[in-house]
């Protein structure tokens, strides 16, 4: 993963890199031109003064003001520098015709015509100024005079051209700066955004299949966990019960109570073990639903009668009430019948002897509801919620005498959710407690 | 209780012990495997009445090899009783067809379990 962004980003430098080159070309392309179009500025502005200088010393020779070789000078000054503005080639750089400077052919077209417009007026210029100067010609002097500010004008369209060109250029050079370093940017942006994208996926994808492998081991976990602990149950309970029904011979008082208490207290821990289980299973997702039609009334019979035999022991009357025409439901069997269980071992464990517990079921709306009552300790006001909250068995002033898991509850509370039902605490201490749950028929 | 022949696959030694001596007491005659793999070979030269089949086994597990008991003809006639202590989400499916006969689940309640066998053999 490492490998491939540095990869993507040595590539984005390489491209990167470039571009700037590439841009530096050209913007040093423009420099270079922008060196020469500094040097025809100056010259044609030099023209248009000496296209100016030139009528000025023609008009003052007349007078013997200024001498031929003054004249010839200006004028073979004016000259090179418009061949070499045109055509290229080397440029006077001062007046006195020592410095040189090469410059380049002129490369805009619309520029060069101009300067070839002036090269045909100057030529003619040139012809009346060599005449006046050899033959003291007045027509020529009269031309000269009259025609003097077209040179000037059309010297000073071609300054005007050069000059927009040349701002045209540094116009040229600045975008393509701009654009180098926009395009740079650009550039390493998108690498970025890609590598970090792929760096985001890839991290997604890792995370994924460790929650999968997670998933999995506490799938495998949960069911080694529940091989193990019974294994060891079954000999418990199993040598227990073989002893208890006497199957191996006769037992003294002692003995047989004391065999009560191991299976009783292996019970116990079974129904820990299953509720632990149970719990872990459904936080893990893993306990299945396996709904069917179902009629609830033979459920809550059997229900009945695997408490019978305790409520008998301690002389608790159980009633049953179930309304006509209950409908059957969309459930799982299984689960409603734990439920059930739970709440009724509740009532008959929770209950004094010689008390009294209950199921009534009815149809209310689109759900049928179930409740489990009892004359027992009841509950607290502030301790209704809590009873459905994991370990959470209350003390109610009778401390460790009831012995459970603290889990029926919340288990009850959890598969009662599962089905898309709803469970609640009614309870007056001291009095009983009701328990009802709601389950949607369909 | 006609002295009927009860194969036993278990790996827990205690939990084998429990299961011949309550069977045995009953009138069983029993036969011990601790492994699919010896259950297999046992079944080459014995012709129990009944199987109860341990699921978590060392090696080949229990659905497995009651798998291969059910392919073979000349095992296929023998009922196999399925005791497992635990049903993972899709395990039920894997038991009914691999073609388990019946299930009991551990850990067992002894006079619950002896009530199934002899319940079984008075069908018969």
């Amino acid at each position: 993963m490492d490998f491939f962004i540095r990869k993507r980003f040595i590539f984005s430098l390489g491209i990167i890199f470039v571009v700037i080159l590439i841009a530096s070309f050209f913007a040093i392309d423009t420099l270079r031109l922008q060196n020469y179009d500094g040097i025809r500025i100056n010259l044609s502005g030099r023209q248009r003064m000496l296209s100016q200088k030139m009528t000025k010393e023609i008009l003052l020779y007349n007078f013997g003001g200024v001498s031929k070789d003054a004249v010839l000078s200006t004028m073979k000054v004016f000259d090179t520098t418009l061949i070499a503005l045109k055509d290229g080639g080397d440029a006077l750089l001062d007046l006195s015709m020592t410095g040189f400077e090469a410059i380049p052919e002129m490369e805009n077209k619309e520029i060069k015509k101009q300067l070839e417009k002036v090269m045909s007026s100057w030529s003619t210029f040139k012809q009346k100024i060599e005449s006046v100067l050899e033959n003291n010609d007045a027509s020529s002097m009269n031309y000269i005079i009259d025609n003097n500010t077209k040179l000037l004008d059309e010297m000073d369209a071609a300054v005007v051209m050069i000059q927009h060109n040349a701002e045209e250029k540094i116009t040229r050079f600045y975008w393509i700066i701009a654009l180098g370093i926009l395009l740079s940017v650009l550039i390493l942006i998108v690498a970025i955004t890609k590598a970090t994208q792929r760096k985001y996926v890839e991290q997604l994808e890792k995370s994924n299949i460790r929650l999968q492998e997670m998933d999995h081991l506490k799938s495998v976990f949960l069911a080694n966990m529940s091989h193990e602990l019974r294994t060891p149950l079954n000999s418990i309970l199993g040598f227990s019960e073989v002893l208890q029904e006497k199957m191996f011979g006769d037992l003294n008082q002692k003995q047989e109570e004391y065999l009560n208490y191991i299976n009783e207290s292996g019970r116990h821990l079974l129904s820990l073990i299953t509720d632990i289980l149970d719990l872990s299973k459904i936080e893990a997702g893993k306990l299945e639903m396996e709904p069917a039609e179902m009629g609830i009334g033979d459920l809550l019979k059997d229900s009945l009668n695997m408490v019978k035999v305790k409520a008998l022991k301690h002389g608790i009357e159980l009633y049953l009430n179930l309304e006509d025409g209950i409908p059957e439901i969309y459930a799982d069997e299984r689960k409603v019948k734990q439920i059930v269980f739970n709440l009724l071992s509740n009532a008959v464990k929770f209950t004094p002897n010689g008390g009294k517990v209950g199921i009534e079921a009815l149809k209310a709306k689109e759900y049928i509801r179930v409740t489990v009552w009892d004359t027992g300790i009841g509950i607290k006001e502030e301790d209704k919620e809590k009873v459905f909250r994991e370990f959470q068995q209350l003390d109610s002033g009778v401390d460790k005498r009831y012995e459970g898991t603290g889990l029926g509850l919340v288990l009850s509370k959890r598969l009662v959710e599962m089905h898309g039902g709803r469970i609640w605490a009614e309870s007056e201490l001291g009095k009983g407690s009701r328990f009802s749950f709601t389950l949607p028929i369909r | 209780m006609a002295g009927e022949l009860i194969l036993i696959v278990e790996d827990n030694k205690k939990n084998m012990v429990l299961f011949r001596d309550i069977l045995q007491v009953r009138g069983y005659k029993t036969l011990e495997a601790e492994t699919g793999e010896q259950a297999i070979e046992l079944l080459q030269k014995e012709r129990p009445d009944l199987i109860l089949m341990d699921i978590q086994l060392p090696g080949k597990d229990g659905i497995t090899v009651t798998r291969e008991i059910k392919a073979n003809k000349a095992t296929r006639g023998i009922p196999v009783f399925a005791l497992t202590s635990y049903a993972m989400k899709g395990d039920r499916e894997k038991m009914m067809e691999a073609g388990f006969d019946n299930y009991m689940s551990k850990p067992i309640k002894v006079k619950e379990f002896l009530k199934t066998v002899d319940d079984f053999f008075q069908n018969v």
